[in-house]
């Protein structure tokens, strides 16, 4: 019986309720779901805009030659440096609008550059500087061979090595810039030498044997007769330096800079560890032998000429292993490789720290903005003060002009290292086989015109006193002067007249190395479409990733008894 | 040194005027690197241990190799053009033993601070100082003692005189009692024998007994092991170096050429001192000289020799010394020598069977008596031509004076040598000194 005021409702009408409750879900399921996916996967879209050739876009190897070489420029939006101009064509107030960087503290900065304690000597030539740059240019102009564009390594002996190459384009870069010569012979001696480079036979198909034959361009060995020794990793290096301030700072000579370099194959030269290797014959099997090659000083100088180039000399780079010895207060700091165990000696001379100080300004090779009295390559800089030092204290203490490079000299043996530090001995002069010969022992020209240009010091004023004057007018600047008192080392170099050349220009320009304009480079582009540069080892263009680290080491606060 | 001294050096060299030498090169060419200078192959070792090594060169030019080791006590490196230091620390910075070659020759000169050593045109050491004057005087000093050496150690040296300076003592020159000079002679030994390899084309059998020669497996290795190269682990006579600029081809040929050329000078000498012509006139031949000292040497061996056969003969020896003193002393300054020179020379084949072979005078002198002249190994190298005439004259002088008292049967006690009974004596048998002469003949041809 039903009771009054209620209805009793069907089954009916609770099947179409749930019905109605059952659509209504769905459709909410439906509408969430929609705009989730719609959500997510307009989100996506945003994740992975990958263009092509863009950040994101995993470039084939075809087209890794396109994109530019990165630089501090380009990643810290700074102004890269200029191209100096000629002396003859600076302005008169040029220097007094420097930034000499006096007002900044010596030391590490954050980013383990390098603010020396002196400051490098600038200013236009004075005359008898200019005589200097002169009589040095004027080696090259009577020891050049006309038929191959090589100028000779030791006065009329017709051999060089890239090393010695590398100093004649030093040579004839500065007496383009401090303007003892104009560009039409600048044009002719570079084009004529870049082709005969390019023209050489190299050392088993690989790179440029370590001598050839000046009048010939024959390799020969090192009694200048037909035959091959092997490379040097470092006298490509110190070349590489020099091909990519010639490129950089003369683009118009880049495409046959380039076309030299693509002739050579580079992958026994750097071995995946980042170390370089030079190559030598084996005596007994005639074959192929690579070994590592460089120690503290000139290794790092060279594994900058190839980074330069796009290489990653990781391992070159560093400093270690390196051990120091306390000599007049300075820590000078030596290859800790043992000469026992590895048969090479751990020569420390002042060479290659001016090298490095004059051409690339202590710099890495991806830095093309940094102001030239803040090093970049912080520990080289430090080194070097270190070099300095020791040299100016021996000076202070004994009397005894100091300034010490390997150097030639007349006679057997011919060559010497007259070393700051070597095999345990300080002040070591040295045969190439390893004799002691203190009566070798002279200030070398290039090393006291290096200091000199490097170091704007009192001490530097006496060198410069006792080199200048230190030539023959028929031949050039004289290699050195004995300390011992037996008077000039009567040999006449073209590294000597290439390296003082490098010191008057670098007074009058500051740092060698100019930034690199273009956008990309032949040498990064050629053989896209084969495997040649795989087999040759060729680079791509380096990127942030790839720059070698800046790195510091402990400063010395105090002199070390 | 300085490269100043050694041009100093090369031009020294140059000036010595040795034999098989380039004509003198200006200085200046020698200060220039040349290849053609290169003489030595560095990758022969002097001796066991030594290494060749790759020199670090950093230039365009250079010697591509060296060599280094340690030998007799002093550590050493060279250069295919010679050029060598010798010293006792391996850094070669102290007490250095210095050698520079004359471009393109073998011909060498070590030198420390003023003395200087070098092989003379007949091979000999030979020592210079720079600062020696006659009447100088030389005394090797050991730290304790001191031993005074003759002047003629500033002559071409012999065996014994090399030796002696080998010892790696001090020479100290004394004049009037002052010490002029103090040379330290570590590594003299080493430096001379370093001279005769090079002037030997780094021949090992140029090298002195007891030299630590390695047993290479090279090419050098077999060459030992043949005759005609391996003379053997005695010290050879110096005289048999082959001359600079001659071939190696043939090293014991030549030697033995030379030998040869030298017994003929000698044989020739000898006949002409026994022409009665000649007696009188001086001599013009410079060897001649040369022959006299060990001409008087022969004598008085000789003259030694008939003293013990005196004694043999229980005779006064006095008695006939006199005689043979004034003989000698006559002989000395014409040199008429000759029959001495026999005498000694079978005074000593005498003295060879009685000392070495064991027999007795009688047996000895018998058999000296029907071999005619043989050599013995005591004058195989100096061996003279057979001059039957002098031979048989001395013979029967030796004969009257040993044969006649040993066999007198008048003598009631005849006189016997020591350890030899009269029978042992009587019962020689004529055939066995037969037998032994053909002995000596089958081993001794020359």
């Amino acid at each position: 019986m039903q009771k009054p005021g209620k209805t009793r409702k069907s089954g009916a009408t609770g099947v179409a309720g749930l019905a109605v409750v059952l659509c209504l879900f769905a459709a909410t399921a439906y509408g969430v779901g929609s705009a989730a996916r719609g959500i997510f996967l307009a989100q996506e879209e945003e994740i992975n805009p990958i263009i092509a050739g863009g950040d994101l876009d995993d470039l084939p190897a075809l087209m890794r030659g396109n994109i530019p070489a990165i630089t501090t420029s380009m990643v810290r939006q700074e102004i890269p440096r200029t191209k100096p101009p000629r002396m003859c064509e600076m302005p008169d107030d040029y220097f007094a609008k420097l930034d000499r960087g006096f007002d900044r503290p010596a030391g590490y900065t954050n980013r383990n550059e390098y603010v020396r304690k002196y400051r490098d000597r600038r200013g236009f030539l004075n005359e008898r500087e200019l005589r200097a740059a002169k009589v040095a240019w004027h080696y090259f102009e009577k020891f050049t061979q006309e038929t191959t564009g090589l100028a000779n390594s030791v006065g009329n002996y017709p051999s060089t090595t890239l090393w010695d190459t590398a100093s004649y384009m030093a040579g004839v870069v500065a007496a383009y810039e401090l303007c003892l010569i104009e560009k039409p012979e600048f044009d002719r001696r570079l084009t004529l030498l870049l082709t005969t480079i390019k023209g050489l036979d190299l050392f088993r198909k690989e790179l440029p044997n370590k001598v050839y034959h000046t009048k010939t361009g024959e390799k020969v060995d090192y009694t200048n007769k037909a035959g091959e020794i092997g490379f040097s990793a470092l006298d490509i290096g110190r070349f590489l330096v020099w091909m990519r301030i010639i490129k950089n700072r003369y683009p118009y000579l880049g495409n046959t800079v380039d076309s030299v370099l693509l002739k050579w194959d580079f992958h026994n030269a750097i071995g995946p560890d980042g170390l370089l290797y030079g190559a030598y014959v084996d005596k007994e099997t005639n074959e192929t032998v690579y070994a590592q090659e460089g120690r503290l000083g000139y290794e790092e100088y060279a594994a900058k000429g190839f980074a330069l180039w796009g290489f990653r000399p990781l391992l070159a780079h560093r400093a270690e292993p390196f051990l120091t010895a306390s000599i007049y207060g300075i820590q000078v700091p030596y290859d800790g490789r043992d000469p026992r165990i590895f048969h090479s000696q751990n020569y420390v001379v002042t060479e290659s720290y001016l090298q490095d100080g004059l051409e690339l300004g202590f710099d890495l090779p991806h830095d093309d903005s940094s102001p030239e009295w803040l090093h970049s390559d912080g520990w080289r800089a430090e080194f070097a003060d270190r070099i300095y030092e020791v040299q100016e204290n021996r000076w202070r203490r004994t009397g005894f002009m100091t300034a010490r490079s390997e150097h030639n000299v007349k006679g057997p043996p011919y060559f010497t290292y007259d070393t700051i530090f070597s095999d345990g001995y300080p002040w070591n002069t040295v045969t190439p086989r390893g004799d002691y010969v203190p009566d070798h022992a002279a200030v070398a020209a290039k090393a006291a015109l290096g200091l000199w240009a490097l170091w704007e010091t009192e001490y530097t004023d006496v060198l410069y006193d006792a080199i200048i004057e230190l030539y023959d007018p028929e031949n050039g600047m004289y290699e050195g002067l004995y300390e011992r008192g037996q008077g000039r080392v009567a040999i006449y170099t073209a590294n000597n007249n290439g390296i003082i050349l490098t010191s008057l220009l670098h007074k009058v320009q500051g740092t060698i190395l100019t930034p690199y304009f273009g956008d990309t480079e032949v040498w990064y582009t050629a053989f896209r479409d084969q495997d040649v540069r795989q087999r040759r080892g060729y680079p791509d263009p380096p990127q942030q990733d790839d720059w070698l680290p800046a790195l510091r080491h402990s400063i010395q606060k105090e002199a070390d008894f | 040194m300085s490269t100043l001294s050694k041009i100093f050096l090369l031009a020294t060299v140059s000036l010595m005027g040795l034999p098989g030498q380039v004509p003198a090169q200006a200085t200046n060419e020698t200060s220039e690197f040349t290849p053609e200078n290169a003489i030595l192959d560095t990758s022969i070792p002097l001796a066991i241990g030594a290494r060749e090594a790759r020199q670090e060169l950093r230039t365009s030019f250079g010697w591509p190799t060296f060599q280094e080791g340690l030998v007799e006590g002093v550590y050493f490196r060279f250069d295919p053009d010679g050029y060598a230091r010798f010293a006792p620390t391996p850094r070669l910075d102290t007490d250095v033993f210095e050698v520079l070659c004359r471009p393109r020759t073998y011909s060498c000169l070590g030198r420390k601070d003023d003395l200087s050593v070098f092989l003379d045109p007949s091979k000999l050491l030979k020592l210079e100082h720079a600062n020696v004057l006659p009447g100088d005087t030389f005394f090797l000093v050991d730290g304790i003692s001191e031993i005074q050496v003759p002047e003629r150690i500033m002559q071409p040296l012999d065996l014994a005189m090399e030796n002696i300076l080998s010892a790696g003592n001090e020479l100290v020159i004394r004049r009037g009692g002052t010490e002029v000079d103090r040379v330290s002679l570590t590594g003299f030994h080493a430096v001379t024998s370093y001279l005769r390899w090079v002037d030997a084309r780094q021949d090992y059998s140029a090298l002195p007994r007891g030299w630590p020669v390695p047993n290479s497996a090279g090419a050098e290795a077999a060459i030992l092991t043949q005759t005609e190269a391996w003379r053997g682990p005695q010290q050879q006579p110096i005289t048999g170096f082959s001359p600079a600029g001659t071939p190696q081809t043939a090293p014991v040929e030549t030697e033995v050429a030379e030998v040869r050329g030298e017994l003929n000078v000698l044989r020739q000498l000898l006949l002409e001192r026994e022409q009665p012509a000649t007696l009188q006139q001086p001599s013009t031949n410079p060897q001649l000289t040369q022959t006299e000292p060990s001409l008087l040497e022969l004598e008085a061996a000789a003259e030694q020799l008939r003293k013990q056969i005196m004694q043999i003969r229980g005779e006064d020896a006095h008695s006939v010394a006199p005689i043979q003193s004034a003989s000698v002393q006559s002989t000395v300054p014409v040199a008429p020598i000759s029959p001495p020179s026999q005498a000694k020379q079978m005074a000593q084949r005498l003295e060879y069977l009685m000392t070495e072979i064991g027999l007795d005078a009688r047996t000895a002198l018998m058999l000296l008596d029907g071999q005619g002249v043989t050599p013995t190994p005591v004058a195989g190298a100096i061996a003279a031509p057979q001059e039957p005439d002098v031979v048989s004259q001395i013979l029967q002088e030796l004969e009257a004076e040993v044969a006649i008292p040993t066999i007198d049967p008048a003598s009631p006690t005849p006189t016997v040598p020591i350890g030899r009974s009269d029978t042992d004596m009587m019962a020689v048998n004529p055939d066995e000194y037969r037998l032994l002469s053909e002995y000596f003949k089958s081993v001794m041809p020359q």
